[in-house]
């Protein structure tokens, strides 16, 4: 509980003291430790490789966006974009819950096109391409919200993996046939873990909504999928410390991109600068602090 | 404590009093600098910079030099709204200009209105940025519904052609696209002969080609951008298919002639601003060319000029507006701007209290020898 005590100070006088610009990173960095926090648990702790959680992230954004315009207050469009984004993942756990490896990677990533394919065709429903606009929430009480959730998330998530439940998802991830003979059934652990991180992308969804006060199909396809897996794997897979700093590290990085954009030589194409330096850094991570940035401060 | 709050609030207060000092006047830009629509960014930011660099060289504007702060958002909303945020909470702006990308001017464009600040020719054909009328809120080209039409009617009615086709991207450019020639074929008494769609990234159009081909077409609309349009035009004449295409103002880019090759020969496209092509120019654009070829170290194109004439019409504005710009003293002058055509050819522009879109012509080119050509005069969008 002790190593919440910074983040809790940062989240209780953050509004005071930063500019708005500052609140606004802070408030995305607490929604992507929401985000990942459900997907820490699927791929980190029960060691399964999901590639469509940008679809649950964006079931809950447009879910909170069309209740929300039909005057739900967000009390209670924000659980109702959780429980509707848990019941679409319950539509994807289905078929890949006797799936591992490679081919449950494969089944989520071709339920991310679905989800996103229903996002665009629905037009009545979702405004199709041309998305949808979403009405504003002070800023101050928006960060608030997304830090308490994102604090939530991480004691939530620290305390399934103490439960019967989290040490049969890292007996999943170890040996997923010695998790069977000890009693663990492999196709419902896995339905489990799916449905919390559905419910956790649903809800980082709903914040992620309020933030952009505009969605559209577009903005939750595999790329972002892929960026927060890479956010969880810079940071440090399995540890809780890892999903933090990963998500500093992803809002933080385009300003190091910045930086390396000005320095960059007018004879090369300035087009997937941002795509390249996701890799390199990745590259670097995997090469050198194999761990991720958790992995390497615990080192120092 | 209270007291270090009231003060902060003020200071706050200030420094977002309308980005404009005694000696400078701040005006901010989203861009996508590192992204998918780099290329397109690039030519964003420069061609803003070289009419801001031009006006601060003669004295800037009664006395105060513009300068432009560009953000990058790599096409990404998210970015976007913390480079927005930056801009009003940091430094304040005046105005934002050219803002590039739809998901980003959407996410980001009621935050600039909100905090007080202009939001000016945006770099999405959206009808949102400039309808319905607001004071603060100018566009610049129409919505591909609008200015994609025009430039059919004319060629369909030149031709006589009857049996018009579309290939389209199936996204919201490519709906547009397509939801525009269907209320001109509606409005002419025509059918679609075939409809062909694709998926953004696509790159092998023989399906999409064969399947017009097929049904018989006569006339071929692309709702493409650079690389389908390439693709999708070269592919039929591969196949020995002579058919007229016309592609969107997406595709009227020196780009297309430049990667396509002597292929690209006979394609049409809808223009909203012109090429600033050195061979023929007249003396005051062979001179821009060159000043902006030593400055950036790259060819301008079309999009330089779009920024260039935007830009133009806000320091013009700025110049009428008097010594104490204000929001509704800018506002007010572009509503009573009128330009006539200038050293690129840009049409004339006339906004007025119920009209906020600056672009409301088009006209139609043909690639000939290599090289974008007009064809067409400029026609108005409706």
């Amino acid at each position: 509980m002790r190593r919440f005590i910074p983040l809790l100070l940062v989240l209780a006088t953050a509004p005071f003291i930063l500019p708005t610009w500052g609140i606004a990173q802070l408030g995305f960095v607490a929604t992507y430790i929401v985000a990942g926090t459900g997907l820490m648990l699927l791929a980190g702790y029960a060691g399964q490789l999901s590639l469509c959680h940008a679809a649950f992230i964006g079931v809950g954004a447009y879910t909170e966006a069309i209740l929300n315009t039909q005057g739900w207050p967000f009390v209670l469009s924000m659980p109702a974009a959780g429980l509707f984004a848990a019941g679409v993942g319950l539509l994807a756990a289905w078929p890949a819950r006797r799936l591992s490896g490679i081919a449950f990677a494969i089944a989520t990533l071709s339920f991310g096109f679905i989800v996103q394919e229903v996002l665009t065709r629905w037009e009545a429903l979702t405004g199709g391409n041309a998305g949808l606009s979403i009405p504003a929430l002070d800023p101050a009480t928006l960060f608030w919200l997304a830090g308490s959730l994102a604090l939530t998330a991480l004691w939530l998530l620290g305390r399934v993996l103490d439960s019967s439940s989290g040490r049969a998802w890292v007996a999943l991830r170890e040996d997923s046939t010695a998790a069977a003979v000890l009693g663990a059934s492999s196709p419902a652990m896995k339905v489990q873990a799916l449905l919390l991180a559905a419910a956790l992308g649903g809800i980082a969804g709903a914040l992620y909504a309020h933030q952009l006060r505009f969605v559209s199909p577009e903005q939750f396809d595999w790329v972002m999928s892929i960026e927060l897996l890479m956010m969880l794997v810079i940071g440090g897979l399995g540890t809780r410390t890892g999903i933090v700093l990963g998500a500093l590290f992803l809002i933080a990085l385009p300003q190091a991109i910045g930086l390396l954009r000005d320095a960059w030589p007018a004879a090369l194409p300035p087009a997937g600068l941002e795509l390249f330096a996701f890799g390199l850094v990745l590259v670097l991570s995997l090469r050198f602090a194999p761990a991720g940035l958790a992995g390497w401060l615990r080192s120092l | 404590m209270r007291l270090l709050f009231l003060c902060l609030a003020f200071l706050s207060l200030a420094t977002r009093a309308g980005g404009i000092t005694p000696t400078e006047i701040r005006v901010g830009s989203l861009q996508d600098l590192s992204g998918p629509i780099a290329s397109l960014g690039v030519h964003f930011r420069n061609g803003t910079q070289m009419r801001f660099d031009e006006e601060n060289a003669r004295g800037g504007v009664h006395g105060r030099q513009l300068k432009l702060l560009v953000e990058d958002t790599g096409y990404d909303p998210k970015r976007g709204v913390l480079a927005t945020e930056k801009l009003l909470g940091g430094q304040g702006i005046f105005a934002a200009i050219h803002n590039l990308g739809s998901p980003v001017v959407m996410a980001t464009m009621p935050r600039f209105v909100e905090a007080g600040v202009l939001h000016l020719f945006p770099g999405a054909p959206l009808s949102q940025v400039y309808e319905p009328v607001h004071p603060l809120k100018f566009g610049m080209s129409p919505s591909y519904t609008l200015s994609v039409p025009p430039g059919a009617r004319h060629l369909i009615k030149e031709n006589g052609f009857r049996r018009v086709g579309i290939l389209y991207q199936d996204d919201d450019m490519g709906r547009e696209v397509q939801r525009g020639i269907e209320t001109l074929l509606d409005e002419l008494g025509l059918q679609w002969c075939e409809q062909s769609s694709y998926k953004r990234g696509a790159t092998d159009f023989s399906s999409q080609i064969a399947r017009l081909k097929a049904a018989g077409c006569d006339f071929v609309v692309l709702g493409t951008v650079v690389r389908e349009t390439i693709g999708a035009y070269t592919e039929a004449r591969r196949g020995g298919w002579q058919v007229p295409m016309m592609v969107t103002a997406s595709g009227y880019t020196a780009q297309v002639p430049q990667l396509g090759g002597a292929a690209m020969d006979g394609l049409y496209a809808v223009a909203l601003v012109p090429q600033p092509e050195a061979e023929g120019a007249n003396r005051a654009l062979a001179d821009w060319i060159v000043r902006y070829k030593e400055k950036f170290r790259t060819e301008p194109n079309t999009w330089d000029v779009y920024t260039w004439v935007g830009t133009d019409l806000f320091v013009r504005a700025l110049h009428a507006a008097g010594p104490q710009p204000t929001l509704q003293k800018v506002s007010a002058a572009l509503e009573q701007l009128r330009t006539t055509r200038d050293f690129f050819g840009s049409q004339p522009i006339a906004f007025s209290p119920t009209n906020h879109l600056a672009l409301g012509q088009v006209r139609v080119a043909q690639i000939r020898n290599g090289r974008w050509e007009n064809v067409t005069d400029y026609l108005p969008i409706r």
